[in-house]
């Protein structure tokens, strides 16, 4: 249900980012969701058709790569999925297990073109961001 | 020319950075902050108005959070601690944002603890941090026993457990040993405290639990 909050938080920090470096146009963006994130795929898309409407990223694909929830035992370090019947580690039971993927809830990329990006200034100075030409 | 841009950011990165700037603004105000999670009718309010008048030295408020209507915050007025209702207009959960221009509503200057009631879902209200110091989720034993399990993310990024309408137990098959089971499997250094709003039972040990941690982290 708050699916539409998360594209438009999304897409507030892509068109920030994609403003500064002077990418007019969005292509692509690709996003991770964990299983146990809270949020559902279908309605990310649903969002997104909606609210990138008349916005430069009206256009762009949106690529979803959906992570599995995992849980790995603090005992024997086994690997596994959370069953119905609950978090316990299927090789010795232990209970004493770490969910280490299935809450993301990431942007991992964007592409985007018609910017200026080959000249001077809007390549310089972005710490969290790399940038690769395609 | 096409390009891509790695970005490797949290979507929800905005809201995270408003969260921390309401934590270090409670911090320097001195004032301990717990967000309530539940489904709808779990027992949130009823839990705050058995509670609030059990706090002997911890001076509490409330932001109540609801998506339509005010009458969470008039069942609490009777109180006389400072109040204030986000009403969402169709917004499943509260963030960061909204806490935020609450707080402008508030006079904070004689509280030490205060209460943000969520929006009753367990689902959405999950990721949103609103700079609180302790996350509180509630689940009633008519809500049945497999409630962490279909929720993780709420149960997780909660510290404590409340389990409440314990009253109701001999009429329904709720197996509590199993839920508190599958509480620890998920979190092992969870807190949980069972209650019931109805008869009283619980409310005291949380309370006093409650306020003993409100003045040990200050």
């Amino acid at each position: 249900m708050h699916e539409l909050s998360l594209i438009t938080a999304m897409m507030d920090l892509i068109l920030k980012d994609a403003q500064s470096r002077g990418i007019r146009k969005i292509t692509r963006v690709e996003l991770k969701v964990g299983e146990f994130s809270g949020a559902y795929p279908h309605a990310l898309r649903e969002a997104f058709a909606v609210a990138s409407r008349a916005t430069p990223m009206e256009e762009a694909e949106l690529v979803i790569e959906e992570v599995p929830a995992e849980l790995r035992c603090r005992e024997c370090g086994a690997v596994f999925r959370p069953s119905e019947t609950g978090w316990a580690c299927p090789s010795c039971r232990s209970q004493n297990v770490l969910l280490q993927g299935g809450l993301e809830l990431e942007i991992q990329s964007y592409h985007g073109r018609d910017g200026d990006v080959g000249q001077g200034r809007s390549r310089q100075g972005y710490s969290s961001g790399e940038q690769e030409e395609s | 020319m096409s390009v891509k841009v790695v970005v490797g950011k949290d979507i929800l990165a905005v809201n995270r950075k408003r969260a921390e700037d309401l934590r270090a603004r409670f911090k320097q105000m001195g004032i301990k902050v717990v967000n309530m999670l539940s489904s709808p009718g779990a027992g949130k309010t009823s839990i705050l108005e058995a509670t609030i008048p059990r706090l002997q030295k911890v001076r509490a408020a409330v932001i109540e959070g609801d998506v339509a209507t005010t009458r969470d915050a008039e069942r609490l007025s009777h109180l006389g601690i400072p109040l204030v209702q986000i009403t969402t207009l169709g917004a499943c959960h509260l963030d960061a944002s909204m806490v935020w221009k609450a707080l402008e509503e508030m006079d904070l200057s004689r509280v030490d603890l205060l209460f943000i009631e969520n929006v009753g879902n367990l689902v959405c209200p999950a990721s949103f941090d609103l700079g609180e110091n302790l996350r509180v989720v509630v689940l009633s034993v008519a809500e049945g026993t497999d409630k962490p399990a279909k929720y993780p993310a709420a149960f997780l990024s909660s510290q404590v457990v409340l389990i409440n309408k314990m009253d109701l137990v001999p009429y329904t098959d709720f197996d509590l040993e199993r839920v508190l089971g599958e509480v620890r499997a998920m979190k092992p250094d969870m807190k949980t405290f069972t209650m019931s709003c109805r008869t009283g039972e619980g409310i005291d040990r949380w309370a006093e639990w409650l306020e003993k941690w409100v003045r040990e982290s200050q």
